[in-house]
């Protein structure tokens, strides 16, 4: 019998706050959680935006939910744990007996802790990637795990390949996600390669001229269905399949053809069972650098045709910034919440939008109920990966 | 699921490994032909190794559609991070250049791979420590398994150690020992030996045929790993396989590569790396 995944608990720290409400609250209000910083060394930034995570809520919360020795651990894997018991909790999940070797950990990441490289911090410097072993140990779970560092696209590398070893009966639980936190030498890249805007993160208008770094954790509970409904568990939605491709173009900007993603998303529906005709609705990667979100509209609309004006889409990093590896997990959980929430929140920032195929919607949210929602992502480097998810019917 | 055989393995020693390999080997010359080439002689140093490493594999006519590449690393881009970090310290915003940026990218390697060798089925990158290597070849095997592509190129490696790669296939065509995964997951904490001897058992389980003997690569978990599969496979023919020297992330495909070696003359071999960073992965290599 066909194993299908579903989403049961969704774990969410952003610029906007902590927890999957503050997030999604804050993004349909079309809130700007960017702010100004102030870091020694970096004054000749052009850029001096960024979306960090409230330090003081984030260290309460550490103290709150974390052990002792678990405070002790980089940021990256404090945050990393504290989001996932976050969707644990949602979930109402525990792991325990057998189900410790059924549950895996896969997340992404574009660099986890390198402030360690930046501040010397010895024992870290080349032990940067510990976020996942540190969040196994905190559930004791020992399933097929895997760290993916594919950058901005990593979180949903990690959703779709989760699902894969839950479709396959390799995994029946997973704890998916990705996080990033600050990183100097991100911040300078970006400020180098002039990727970052000193005005705002408008996706898709004309006007759109870099995005803004930030930082988060975001990450899901995956569920093989029986073992979901066998406790009677929420479920958000039905990831339903998803495809991969790769640029092979250029290390640090986009197939301008878009036919990258093209070949992702078309992956991505044959996976998925599923017609192009039937998507209702693309969180779009939507970066607002003026070759991204080109690439991007170039892609969606020769992929779907004169069905792409059926299509509603909206772009978050408007509002909280691009989190890196953390990007499209925080993209996923909106996806999931869409359907509670019975709308789509806005792209903000958009005064003067692009002539797209497809519906963005700006200004307010709209109020739609999409019965199939897919997620896109692209990395530096031409990694693309497209998840498709369907929409929950209580009745089922 | 389609049967995925290994095809080929190549390797760069930038120090004596004692490794001894029936693969291709990067050579002095090919590490010159690659600083002389203007577009990749800036590239950081893993990129450059791993894709000496990776160019020895690629046969031309891949089908780049159908074609992915998986590499595993436990440090990554450590030189070129290490180097923008003291250049912003002392000089700020102009301590690093724009080429830098890309240069401290963590999938830089297999990335810029993929770009050099027009690979557009996948890309990606694991950072799963000692296990990384055989991470990468599960993986792919996983992406060719569910016919995701035909053909990958998988490999580990870090800075200045050695790198190896290893070309899949799903061509039946192919004369090449098959591979797959056959169990995965986390050992840690206190009751190291009771986890190890569920997941060898997972892989017992799946392997789905008689296993011929097994080979085994820890460090640390050895004689854990060695006592679960006496209790578990009858007749073990078990040995080890030493991490050489001056190797991490791509022990795993030396080890493959000597498993391969006892499954052509014995039948089915199961290998088991568990390294130290506490990643388990297990795959039955078949004649």
């Amino acid at each position: 019998m066909k194993r299908r995944v579903v989403i049961t608990g969704l774990g969410a720290v952003s610029p906007c706050g902590l927890g999957k409400k503050e997030l999604m609250d804050s993004l349909m209000e079309g809130r700007n959680c960017i702010s100004n910083i102030n870091v020694e060394g970096l004054e000749d930034c052009y850029c001096k935006l960024h979306g960090m995570i409230d330090r003081k809520r984030l260290y309460e919360a550490f103290e709150k939910h974390l052990s002792p020795e678990e405070r002790k651990l980089s940021l990256c894997s404090r945050l990393s744990i504290l989001t996932a018991i976050m969707a644990a909790e949602d979930a109402g999940i525990t792991f325990s007996g057998s189900d410790r070797y059924r549950t895996g950990v896969l997340f992404g990441t574009t660099q986890s802790d390198q402030y360690a490289v930046e501040d010397g911090t010895e024992e870290l410097r080349h032990d940067r990637f510990t976020a996942l072993m540190n969040t196994a140990r905190h559930f004791d779970v020992h399933g097929p795990s895997l760290f993916n560092t594919n950058l901005c696209a990593s979180g949903n590398h990690a959703v779709a390949y989760a699902s894969d070893l839950i479709k396959q009966g390799r995994l029946d639980t997973a704890i998916v996600g990705g996080a990033d936190v600050f990183s100097k030498i991100t911040y300078v890249s970006f400020n180098r390669l002039k990727a970052l805007t000193a005005d705002a993160v408008r996706p898709f208008d004309k006007k759109r001229s870099g995005t803004v770094l930030s930082e988060g954790g975001a990450v899901l509970i995956l569920e093989e269905y029986s073992h979901a409904k066998a406790r009677n568990a929420h479920i958000y939605g039905e990831i339903l399949g998803s495809g991969v491709s790769n640029d092979a173009y250029n290390i640090v900007a986009p197939d301008p053809s878009g036919q990258g993603i093209i070949s992702a998303m078309e992956k991505a529906v044959k996976d998925s069972g599923i017609a192009r005709n039937d998507v209702g609705f693309i969180s779009l990667h939507g970066t607002g650098t003026p070759a991204n979100d080109s690439a991007e509209m170039l892609a969606i609309s020769e992929y779907f045709g004169s069905h792409a004006k059926e299509i509603r889409a909206t772009a978050i990093k408007g509002s909280i910034g691009h989190q890196l590896g953390a990007a499209s997990a925080t993209s996923m959980i909106m996806c999931a919440l869409i359907p509670e929430y019975g709308a789509v929140p806005p792209t903000i920032n958009v005064t003067e939008p692009e002539e797209t195929a497809f519906r963005l919607v700006t200004g307010s949210p709209e109020r739609y109920m999409p019965e199939i929602l897919m997620n896109n992502a692209y990395a530096f480097g031409g990694s693309n990966c497209s998840v498709i998810m369907r929409r929950w019917n209580e009745n089922e | 699921m389609n049967n995925v055989h290994i095809c080929g393995f190549s390797y760069m020693f930038p120090h004596s490994t004692g490794f001894s390999t029936a693969g291709a080997v990067v050579t002095d010359d090919d590490i010159s032909r690659y600083l002389d080439d203007r577009k990749t002689a800036s590239n950081e140093q893993i990129s450059r190794e791993f894709f000496c490493t990776a160019e020895k594999l690629s046969a031309a006519g891949l089908p780049s559609h159908r074609t992915g590449v998986s590499f595993g690393t436990s440090d990554g881009c450590f030189s070129s991070l290490s180097t923008a970090a003291e250049g912003i310290a002392v000089k700020g915003v102009k301590g690093m250049k724009p080429k830098d940026a890309s240069n401290c990218t963590m999938s830089g390697a297999a990335a810029k791979t993929a770009i050099a060798l027009g690979i557009k089925g996948f890309s990606l990158t694991n950072c799963d420590g000692m296990n990384g290597g055989l991470d990468a070849v599960i993986f792919a095997c996983d992406m060719l398994r569910s016919g995701s592509a035909d053909y990958a190129l998988a490999g580990g490696g870090d800075e200045g150690k050695a790198y190896g790669a290893v070309m899949l296939s799903t061509d039946d065509k192919s004369e090449g020992c098959t591979i797959s995964p056959v169990s995965c997951g986390l050992v840690f904490g206190s009751d190291t030996a009771a986890q190890i001897k569920h997941l060898v058992s997972c892989a017992v389980d799946n392997c789905g045929t008689n296993i011929e003997g097994a080979v085994i690569v820890s460090e640390d978990h050895y004689a854990e790993i060695r006592t679960a599969l006496s209790e578990q496979i009858s007749a073990p023919d078990i040995s080890e396989f030493s991490v050489p020297d001056n190797t991490t992330s791509a022990s795993g495909i030396m080890a493959i590569e000597y498993t391969v070696s006892l499954a052509s003359e014995k039948g089915s071999i199961l290998l088991v790396q568990c390294g130290k960073e506490g990643y388990f992965s297990a795959v039955m290599i078949k004649k």
